[in-house]
């Protein structure tokens, strides 16, 4: 097995330090006994880290249009082949290089909803 | 004074980090199978503050060290010690220990999955002939003149990021999920997010799943990062809400 060195674009924490990342787990998450819930959520921080979901507008829009016309494609250029997902063509099939296997087979229905358990989870 | 609980533990004694929620020291209460981590406070609401919130989770990692732990959410109390033996670990003692069992042996992994925008956005552009196109179009025009055109633009550039989206995170699921028992991916996810996911792991096998993170870090420079936090008590994967009433 091939050892993976440490690289750039990896944060790996063994506690959550931040505020951002205990609310999250915190105060969404967790077991819930109703009625016996007694939190006063006056002078909570306004938390604003990972909190943007992208709604589909025209600002959106906008910012994409222009973040794709300043981009500098010479100084973006990498060898493509070299990517996950390689070279893909407008409406071709996916063809993939590199490590990691792409989703030919037909995406399972990915619901909105949770977990997807595996053996051992649960049994006894 | 009333009794605020912290998560349900197996018994034993689980290290208990000093000062908690309110300042107040962390203590064990034992009845029968189960047991849970509490401390005495003041009678009234909780304050999601930021002293009590870090706190909440200090006592629950640290006990989580060595125990396993189910998590409460944040804010629960009860009128006292007794209310804590009675309502929670008598009445509710069965519900505790399926969940106990549930991630007894086993930790939660959070990971986010971000791209680096530019960088996807290049790729979108050199491979995508109609986006490349409009893009040299409307470059060529001042604003005032390319506004709808800016917009079409735009539409499509979120669309095909959109469609890379899915198919990269059904490639990093694949990668993951073998390694995990349970997974529970977050439902709506934040800007420039591919993936955003919770991994229930027996804590043997934690090595292998950061290893298979670290893999996947590597093979993704410079155009996705990841951020991977834990081992964390399994708060994604006892979420769930017990009636007031118990079922007669």
């Amino acid at each position: 097995m091939a050892v993976a060195s440490r690289s750039a674009g990896y944060l790996e924490r063994p506690t959550p330090s931040g505020l951002a990342e205990v609310v999250d787990l915190i105060l969404d998450k967790g077991l819930v006994i109703d009625a016996y819930v007694r939190v006063s959520l006056v002078g909570i921080e306004v938390l604003t880290i990972d909190a943007r979901i992208v709604v589909a507008s025209v600002d959106t829009y906008l910012r994409f249009a222009e973040a794709v016309n300043r981009l500098d494609l010479a100084a973006q250029s990498r060898s493509l082949p070299d990517m996950i997902g390689g070279v893909a063509e407008e409406g071709s099939e996916r063809k993939v290089k590199g490590a990691i296997e792409g989703a030919k087979e037909k995406l399972p229905g990915r619901s909105k909803d949770k977990e997807r358990e595996k053996d051992g989870a649960r049994s006894g | 004074m009333s009794t605020y609980v912290y998560g349900i533990v197996a018994g034993g004694e689980p290290p208990l980090a000093e000062r908690g929620v309110a300042d107040a020291p962390t203590r064990v209460l034992e009845h029968g199978p189960v047991s849970a981590l509490v401390a005495t406070v003041p009678d009234e609401p909780v304050e999601a503050n930021r002293a009590n919130l870090m706190a909440h989770s200090r006592v629950l990692q640290r006990a989580h060290d060595e125990a396993d732990v189910v998590p409460m959410r944040f804010g629960t109390v009860f009128g006292d010690d007794a209310a804590v033996r009675a309502e929670l670990l008598e009445r509710r003692r069965g519900h505790l220990l399926s969940l106990l069992e549930r991630v007894t042996g086993r930790v939660e992994l959070a990971l986010s999955v971000y791209y680096v925008e530019d960088a996807v956005l290049a790729e979108i552009v050199q491979t995508t002939p109609g986006i490349a196109r409009l893009r040299e179009s409307t470059r060529a025009l001042p604003d005032a003149a390319t506004y709808y055109s800016r917009i079409r633009l735009g539409g499509m550039v979120s669309d095909e990021l959109e469609r890379r989206r899915v198919r990269d995170a059904a490639a990093l699921r694949e990668r993951l999920a073998p390694v995990a028992d349970a997974v529970h991916e977050a439902d709506e996810l934040p800007e420039r997010t591919v993936l955003k996911g919770s991994y229930l792991v027996r804590r043997e096998k934690v090595h292998e799943f950061r290893a298979a993170v670290e893999a996947l870090a590597a093979e993704t420079e410079g155009r996705m990062t990841l951020k991977l936090v834990g081992p964390l008590p399994p708060f994604s994967f006892v979420d769930v809400h017990v009636e007031a009433e118990a079922v007669a």
